[in-house]
């Protein structure tokens, strides 16, 4: 490499770590990105439930932004397939040709592990393939999980009491966090340098007398027993929320300023232009919703007891999990082989829900330590991941249906 | 004091959890790399082969993770 | 569950809109290139069993060909040498031939000349027997004793003796 090269990244270097979560502990940290709401559900889309069916068992049906990526990934996958479908040629075009690696990749899987069932198994495994891969790529593409739209503080504080209803019955504040953006408007954004903008909502705001939320107004502040003061003239708050002298000459307008960061320490610095709440995004990779890969691992599993069901017969097949022919033992190792068929579903499950998840997590957590190159190589391990785990799920799919179908015997 | 335990809960289980699987990879390396040795000419099957096996124990640790997400996040 | 996430009619939504990408793929995109891909790998099939044919057969032709000319080359020489074997044939006839004419011609010439020469002893023979009784007609006409009878018999078979020697 020459030497400009070497220099720019080292420049890159430094900046990343001085603007990133070291720089923060020194007041840099001017590029430190928000670390983003991290929580196991998906998200709805839409404030209010798309259908609010009051029943217990089914929810209300909301859209979620989980929903919406696996939609886009369907529409997406059936553009390609129209597109290769309109002009399918012996000589394929780009599109077809990238078809068509794929379906030799597969084929040839398939053909290695189920052998003379490799047509039978094959559509089923390229779908979930093309499905979970799809998925995971353009959940890292940039728009998923950073845009979106708020939640109002008091929503957050009521999905907090709703839930703390069912396990024991108070709402602990301290615990529910909030994000602050700028700007008020419909569109609002997460605040440069705001590493530190999660606030807890009984420090940012103040709880009314009938259990509302109300943000701190301007010029006042909370004292240590949570009531609202007004701050004196000529002082001000400081970043640990204690009050400080003005500098003589100084305009005390200048230290209302946007520059002002709204810290955990700092819970009254909240300002006027400045909205509180909590970015609810409108795309996040489907597969780090669990209800996406339990899906998944659902429709193969049916699929390869339907396989093995029309190839063995219902008996032949029942025979492997309740079997009273062959002694106790037999009934015992049956009875295993129920267990491990639910254990299948757990770990095709966990293993992409946790590896997409962990992998959004390795992300946010690497672009608040050294943002802007941080991520660089992180998002290529995802892109490997993803392939790596369509890869598994459908070679897992392959390899349990050619055990399903194997008669007794055989193993 | 919840959340403390909550947090050395989290760390135990992906610190413990991790053990496993790095285990694993290092005896998974060290084989697929002992296999290359006598054979190189199978080396993109060993590397495929290891690969493969690399993500199911990659995958524990995954485990390991998500319970500690869960400790965090849901409990 | 509801911690996790995890929902019903969430759960529900994604598995029909598999199920359904499950169907259009299926459908729309497998199937055909599927085809494609059969289609594909017959033909390739076909063209390569029909090249390594093609390949057999050139193979063959060139053995073929190979075996003819040298065939052909064996042929020539075992000609060659055959029409050289006649020739010398032809020659070595030719000469005993010329040979035995020569002989015959020689032994021929020889004859004629023994036969000419005992024709002309005949001859002087028969010639000198003429002469002879010519002479003992002469003496008899003129009488003869027994004496000279008898010496001029000898005297004339002496003579006649010393040329037929001669």
């Amino acid at each position: 490499m020459s030497r400009p090269v070497i220099l720019v990244v080292l420049i890159g270097i430094i900046v990343s770590i001085l603007g990133g979560a070291i720089g923060n502990a020194f007041g840099l940290g001017f590029l430190g990105s928000p670390i983003a709401h991290i929580q196991l559900p998906a998200e709805p889309v839409f404030p209010k439930p798309f259908i609010d069916t009051g029943s217990g068992l089914i929810g209300d049906i909301t859209i979620t932004n989980t929903m919406v990526a696996s939609w886009i990934t369907i529409v997406i996958l059936a553009a390609v397939t129209f597109t290769v479908n309109r002009k399918i040629r012996e000589v394929p075009g780009r599109i077809q040709g990238l078809a068509e690696v794929t379906f030799e990749f597969l084929l040839g899987l398939a053909r290695n592990i189920a052998g003379d069932n490799a047509r039978r198994f094959f559509p089923l495994a390229m779908t979930i393939f093309l499905f979970i891969l799809v998925n995971n790529w353009i959940g890292i593409l940039p728009g998923f999980g950073t845009i979106g739209w708020v939640e109002s503080p008091e929503k957050v504080v009521h999905h907090a009491e709703v839930k703390a209803e069912k396990d024991h019955g108070h709402v602990n504040l301290d615990t529910v966090h909030l994000q602050v953006f700028e700007g008020t408007g419909p569109i609002v954004l997460l605040p440069p340098g705001s590493i530190d903008n999660h606030m807890k909502v009984s420090q940012g705001y103040y709880l009314t007398d009938d259990g509302g939320l109300k943000d701190v107004p301007e010029g006042q502040y909370l004292d240590d027993h949570g009531h609202l003061k007004d701050i004196p003239e000529g002082q001000y708050l400081d970043d640990h929320g204690h009050l400080k002298d003005i500098p003589e000459g100084e305009n005390k307008e200048n230290w209302y300023g946007y520059e002002r960061k709204v810290s955990k320490e700092t819970p009254n610095l909240l300002i006027k232009s400045q909205t509180p709440g909590l970015l609810i995004p409108y795309l996040r990779s489907a597969n780090s919703d669990l209800n996406t890969p339990l899906a998944l691992a659902l429709v193969a599993m049916v699929m390869i007891h339907w396989w093995a069901f029309s190839t063995l017969g219902v008996f032949g097949h029942l025979g492997k999990f309740i079997n009273f022919k062959q002694g106790p033992i037999m009934f015992v190792v049956g009875i295993l082989e129920i267990i491990g068929e639910l254990a299948r579903i757990v770990s095709f499950t966990f293993r992409l829900f946790g590896n997409i998840f962990a992998g959004e997590m390795l992300l946010i957590v690497m672009a608040f330590l050294l943002p802007v190159i941080g991520i660089i190589p992180f998002l290529g391990m995802e892109l490997f991941v993803g392939f790596m785990q369509a890869t598994v799920f459908a070679v897992l799919t392959l390899l349990f249906g050619s055990m399903a179908v194997a008669s007794h015997d055989e193993h | 004091m919840e959340g403390d335990i909550k947090t050395i809960g989290a760390a135990i289980a992906i610190g413990l959890g991790a053990i496993g699987p790095g285990l694993a990879i290092g005896q998974l390396a060290g084989k697929a790399m002992e296999a290359l040795g006598r054979n190189p000419e199978a080396a993109g099957e060993i590397r495929q082969n290891m690969v493969l096996a690399l993500v199911f124990a990659e995958a524990i640790a995954i485990y390991a993770l998500v319970i500690a997400a869960l400790l965090i996040f849901v409990a | 569950m509801e911690a996790l996430g995890i929902n019903l009619a969430q759960l529900i939504t994604q598995t029909v809109g598999f199920l359904v990408l499950l169907w259009l793929l299926s459908k729309f995109l497998y199937r055909p290139v599927l085809k494609v891909l059969d289609d594909r790998s017959d033909r390739i099939k076909a063209s390569l069993d029909s090249a390594a044919k093609a390949k057999e057969e050139a193979v063959e032709t060139q053995a073929k060909i190979e075996k003819q000319i040298l065939e052909a080359r064996e042929e020539g020489q075992a000609r060659i040498a055959e029409a050289q074997q006649m020739a010398e044939r032809f020659r070595e006839e030719q000469m005993a031939k010329a040979q035995e004419e020569i002989v015959a011609e020689k032994e021929r010439a020889e004859a004629e000349i023994q036969r000419e020469r005992v024709a002309a002893i005949e001859e002087l023979r028969r010639e000198f027997a003429s002469l002879a009784i010519n002479a003992a007609e002469r003496v008899v006409d003129r009488s003869l004793d027994s004496g000279a009878h008898q010496e001029v018999i000898e005297k004339v078979l002496e003579e006649s003796t010393s040329i037929k020697r001669s």
